[in-house]
């Protein structure tokens, strides 16, 4: 079987799951490029190899399996290297660098700022009437007011950092709108260096007063890590909302249990929607694991979304089910890389469906479900357009 | 004995902090630190455990 496939539904992970699941928990698929890789649809075997130093997550190894034709050669990742594609010990000394930024309490504290966000937000989308696009008037814009706040963005340019956030959703691999981003940062991290900015709380001057300038980072690799931060941030940040909206739209049944317990229901959107699924790894040493042995040089693909419906783990998984539940997902990955952005993805989601099904609660799609543009098999799992009428 | 959490292996991700906000806090790096550690072995403590993507968090 050919891997990744599309999805046809997007809150559904891609039939051929199902297939892959017949043959056992840890299965073989084939790339693009004609290479064999392991696909482990078990959530315990999935949870056990998230947190297996012998799988690397070093995309400049030129055997890390790819999904896609890239034109980028490995050998040039090392000069972009961030904590993400980092094996241990060097991953952890650069994670730690930014671990402080991300904690439980610091995104509760922006809770508010991000309530308010939605609250301005949804206002508009009264103003503008229906038929509104809720993918381009608010997952979107949300996404870009959370990351100029997180990163310091100037209220002077804000406007500016705006519009780029929207071009660089429409293309989020590479583009204009990325390289405007990177250079806009690039002239903050220096005159924050330079002492022509003032330092605040944000992530640009925390990463100056901290690694910047006691030496352990360069500006560059500095940049390089904001712009990791940024592009992947966002990329699932407007994808989540968009597509947990589309699903709550689609399941109008479970409005209520929504708002008895969001904090439940959050999770469970995350486990059902997956939307970073297909995560690839290198093994690097020989693994034993369900009856199978991993070789060193061997691919393997974690598809979180296929992990996050194996019944052993969640019963009569395809189900929705928002109060039950479902902390023990894989949707933000296991082990040491497990996602940085965690609770702030939980906050901003929280905050998008209390915040919009209170002020709309009729609100319905515009279209049929069929006419919502489903991303393709590579990337971020999602929609890129919502169309609604309240 | 009772709950210990290892600093070294930590990487911040904060789970413990979700399941048993009573037992476990980040200090300003993010990292773990045990507030009760005669907290029992409770169903908040066991997920703690369990959540803990790094392996860091113990209760003997």
């Amino acid at each position: 079987m050919k891997f990744p496939m599309a999805r046809t539904c997007p809150y559904q992970p891609p039939p051929e799951y199902a297939v892959l699941r017949e043959a056992g928990p840890i299965t073989k698929a084939q790339l693009f490029d004609g290479r064999m890789v392991w696909v482990v649809t078990g959530h315990a075997e999935a949870r056990q190899l998230f947190s297996d130093a012998r799988l690397s997550v070093d995309r400049s190894n030129p055997d890390y399996p790819r999904l896609a034709h890239s034109p980028v050669d490995p050998a040039a990742m090392k000069a972009v290297q961030t904590f993400v594609d980092m094996d241990e010990p060097e991953h952890a000394t650069h994670r730690r660098m930014v671990v402080g930024s991300f904690t439980v309490r610091r995104t509760r504290a922006l809770r508010p700022a991000i309530d308010a966000d939605v609250e301005k937000l949804v206002t508009r989308l009264l103003v503008l009437g229906p038929p509104v696009d809720l993918f381009a008037e608010l997952a979107v814009p949300l996404s870009a007011k959370v990351f100029a706040r997180l990163f310091g963005v100037p209220a002077r340019e804000a406007g500016r950092f705006h519009d780029l956030m929207r071009l660089a959703a429409e293309r989020m691999t590479s583009g204009k709108a990325l390289y405007q981003i990177q250079e806009s940062f690039d002239r903050r991290i220096t005159e924050l260096a330079e002492g022509r900015a003032e330092l605040a709380d944000d992530l640009l001057s925390t990463l100056v007063a901290g690694p910047l300038k006691d030496g352990e980072l360069t500006q560059k690799q500095l940049l390089n890590m904001c712009m990791t931060l940024l592009v992947s941030g966002h990329e699932n940040t407007f994808n989540l909302i968009g597509l947990s909206t589309l699903t709550l739209l689609e399941h109008s049944e479970h409005r209520l249990v929504l708002r008895k317990d969001p904090t439940a229901a959050v999770e469970e959107l995350l486990r059902y929607l997956s939307i970073a699924d297909t995560v690839p790894r290198l093994a690097i040493a020989e693994i034993e694991i369900a009856g199978e042995r991993i070789q060193p040089g061997d691919g393997v693909i974690l598809p979180v979304a296929a992990a996050n419906r194996d019944a052993g783990a969640f019963p009569d998984p395809d189900r929705l089910d928002l109060g039950r539940p479902a902390r023990h997902h894989l949707a933000f990955g296991h082990g040491v890389h497990q996602c940085l952005g965690q609770h702030l993805v939980r906050e901003v989601l929280e905050a998008t469906v209390i915040g919009l099904f209170g002020r709309l609660p009729r609100l319905r799609l515009a279209v049929p479900m069929t006419e919502i543009p489903v991303r393709g098999a590579i990337g971020v799992q999602g929609i890129s357009a919502l169309p609604v009428s309240w | 004995m009772g709950v210990s959490a290892n600093r070294e292996v930590c990487v911040g991700a904060g789970q413990c902090v979700l399941a048993a906000p009573e037992v476990f806090d980040q200090d300003d790096d993010g990292l773990v630190v045990v507030t009760a550690p005669d907290h029992p072995d409770d169903a908040a403590v066991r997920d703690a455990v369990h959540l803990c993507p790094a392996g860091a968090i113990s209760h003997a």
